[in-house]
């Protein structure tokens, strides 16, 4: 497959790919130690920032990972009707006390469904939930039309 | 005085507590709780 099938989507096709899916894989690094984690996420397009909710137990690795501002990057990717898309945001992880909400987080935090916690098998006062914001310092998507590449050999 | 803490919430499900005001009890109760999506009702509200 050659690179000229690759497009790159325009901040409208991004908006629409990031607000049809709730959730995306979330890289977060210490030193030269790399960890990822699925997350769920709700997308403000109007502000371009990400709301995300992590869930762990105290004795989590994903601790050691969250300092108080990390560097992450959220990768968000969909494949239907022979074309591959996919979104890489990066930015610091902004820590949420829930002391500071507000009306606005409230409502992207509703947007930003639970269906992560159903891989966990504890309730959920057991769990360690922490609420985050990602403000992208980049943002952005590529497609890739399988059906092209296809026909390209 | 729109940020007046007016309610103690506390989730059924998760336990979270918080002191909030009116429009955030609509939200809350709109969206579910904020920490762990919970549905809400006016009982998980107490004025303070
Ligand atoms: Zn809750």
């Amino acid at each position: 497959m050659s690179l000229d099938q690759q497009t790159e989507l325009s901040p409208d096709e991004i908006r629409e790919v990031l607000s049809r899916h709730e959730t995306g894989v979330l890289s977060l690094a210490k030193a030269d130690e790399p960890y990822a984690i699925p997350i769920s996420y709700g997308y403000d397009g109007e502000t371009g920032r990400f709301y995300l909710r992590l869930v762990s137990t105290p004795e989590s690795e994903k601790r050691q990972f969250l300092t108080s501002s990390p560097r992450a990057r959220l990768v968000v990717h969909e494949s239907n009707d022979g074309s591959y898309r996919s979104i890489i945001a990066e930015g610091t992880l902004e820590r949420v006390d829930p002391d500071e909400l507000t009306v606005e987080r409230i409502v992207q935090y509703g947007k930003a469904k639970r269906p992560l916690f159903e891989i966990w098998g504890e309730t959920k006062r057991d769990l360690d939930i922490q609420l985050f914001e990602l403000d992208p310092e980049t943002l952005g998507g590529r497609a890739v039309e399988l059906d092209a590449a296809e026909s390209d050999q | 005085m729109s940020d007046s803490a007016d309610y103690t919430f506390v989730c059924p499900e998760c336990a979270e507590s918080m002191l909030v005001n009116d429009s955030m009890r609509d939200a809350l109760l709109e969206n579910g709780c904020v920490i762990c999506s919970a549905a809400l009702t006016t009982d998980d509200f107490s004025t303070t």
